[in-house]
């Protein structure tokens, strides 16, 4: 650090030069880096800005989920404590919704938002921004892991907002958007026709309606509807009108940043490095072996293992109703399994059992940062 | 044994806590609102079965822990003999701290003495 690189235009330039770097390799380190140096040079807004889209583009990004917690609680600490003090004083419907809906949008804490929406809810079983919350933010975790439990909260929930408010549109656009994606043609239907009430003018709504004419729903029992989308998928038809009526529920359109499979090849090496690193290896969506290593034996009857185990243990979670699988260390006698989903990829370390998991840990970020690509 | 689960559920984000048989034989149970027994037990005793089946192919030994972290939430699994202590978490908490009370209440389960083989 130079002499004078406190006065003003010296750290704009090196911002300057920092977002340029960030242009030309938009990566979870070159983001991270930009972020704090903005708050560090008072650049608040900025730095809120920079780590909002860092997280939307790299999700799964240790680094970047690091910087944003510590930037959106410092940028949001007053308003947090305030909301909580009122909650603790004089608890209101709204002050539950403002709070949870920080934790949503700012905080990209799904699971507080959540707690907070339902506390609320017991408290004010009859609110409209409650309801409509909750289901919003069980909408969110349906498009991300598509299991029946969250889709059928989140119409139990938006039918409630819809009764507190018939002229919901969020509510009746969300539900709208639900009921065809699982391929409930008629339920869809009556959204849209209760939206073009209100909202005569509404064209998306208006075109949708048309297209679902006639179709018939692919089931009566929305239970099953949602369950046959959780093991098969989305049906393609049913994706494709959803589409005709989106709905603005991320806070930004970036795609999330994915693995990319040649620099996930070339890096998995780099685990040799970690002491008592039996095999590392990474494999894609379907299974198959991205890049691995293994320090003896057969790495093809390893990876059927591993795979094996997430499966199973991506099964468990969805079961239990706690999102997808994310992160697991297995422990056997003689060894330790480390697994972490990121980017639609899984990597996966093996090491001994006197390896300490902060290592392979430290390990594994630093191998996520360096392989996600924008 | 239901009074060690009822104290491992009051650490913080501890949800519930289970004593399950790999054969899903339900030895003790201590769940939160919103988890049910015959659920849990399905879930953990079929997670178990499939891990060891698996472990066992490479020649390795049945597991003694495994952390599962999800989206949404954590679950412990911890072999204490011829039956697992499950524990299901909150997404948030600090895993170091909870697994040292979690190992701990495994071990006075395994103390007891009263599920060996």
């Amino acid at each position: 650090m130079g002499w004078f690189s406190w006065l003003p235009w010296n750290k704009r330039r090196d911002l300057e030069k920092l977002e340029a770097e960030a242009r030309r390799n938009t990566s979870p380190a070159t983001l991270s880096t930009l972020a704090e140096k903005y708050y560090q040079s008072g650049e608040y807004n900025n730095a809120v800005e920079c780590v909002r889209r860092a997280v939307e583009r790299f999700p799964d990004s240790p680094k970047v989920k690091e910087i944003h917690a510590q930037i959106m609680r410092l940028h949001n600490q007053q308003t947090l404590a305030k909301l909580q003090k009122e909650i603790e004083t004089r608890p209101k419907a709204e002050t539950y919704a403002r709070l949870a809906d920080l934790y949503y949008r700012d905080m990209n804490d799904l699971n507080r938002a959540l707690e907070l929406a339902n506390e609320g809810l017991e408290k004010f079983p009859e609110s409209e921004d409650l309801h409509l919350l909750t289901g919003l933010i069980r909408f969110v975790r349906y498009q991300a892991d598509r299991l029946s439990q969250d889709g059928l909260k989140c119409i139990e929930h938006l039918e409630s907002a819809s009764r507190a408010n018939p002229m919901n549109y969020k509510a009746c656009a969300m539900l709208a958007r639900m009921f065809t994606e699982v391929g409930a043609f008629d339920r869809a239907g009556t959204q849209l026709n209760n939206i073009l009430r209100f909202a005569p003018d509404d064209e998306k709504a208006r075109r949708l309606v048309d297209k679902l004419q006639g179709k018939e729903p692919l089931g009566t029992d929305i239970e099953e509807l949602f369950k046959n989308v959780q093991l098969g998928g989305t049906n393609e038809e049913c994706r494709d009108l959803a589409n005709i009526f989106p709905i603005e529920y991320n806070k930004g359109q970036a795609a999330p940043a994915r693995l990319d499979p040649q620099l996930a090849a070339s890096h998995v090496a780099d685990f040799k490095r970690v002491e008592g690193a039996k095999a590392a290896m990474v494999m894609d969506e379907s299974g198959k072996v991205v890049g691995s290593f293994a320090a003896s034996g057969s790495s093809a009857e390893l990876a059927e293992m591993i795979w094996n185990i997430y499966t199973g243990s991506e099964d468990s979670a969805r079961r239990m109703d706690i999102g997808s699988f994310k992160r697991g260390i297995l422990e056997a006698p003689g060894m330790r399994l480390h697994m972490v989903e990121a980017g639609g990829h899984l990597i996966a370390v093996v090491t001994t059992k006197t390896t300490r998991d902060e290592v392979v840990r430290t390990a594994l970020n630093s191998y996520i940062d360096t392989v996600l690509k924008a | 044994m239901n009074e060690i689960l009822s104290e491992l559920n009051q650490e913080v984000g501890v949800k519930g806590s289970m004593v399950v048989t790999q054969d899903g034989i339900v030895v003790a149970t201590e769940l939160g609102p919103g988890l049910s027994a015959d659920v849990v037990a399905a879930v953990a005793s079929g997670a178990i079965q499939s891990i060891n089946q698996n472990l066992n192919k490479l020649g390795q030994p049945n597991l003694s822990k495994f952390v599962l972290e999800a989206g949404f939430g954590k679950i412990v699994f911890i072999d204490i003999g011829i039956a697992y202590l499950v524990v299901i978490l909150d997404q948030r908490i600090n895993m170091d701290v909870t697994l040292i009370a979690i190992s701990a209440a495994a071990y006075r389960i395994r103390q007891m003495g009263q599920i060996r083989a």
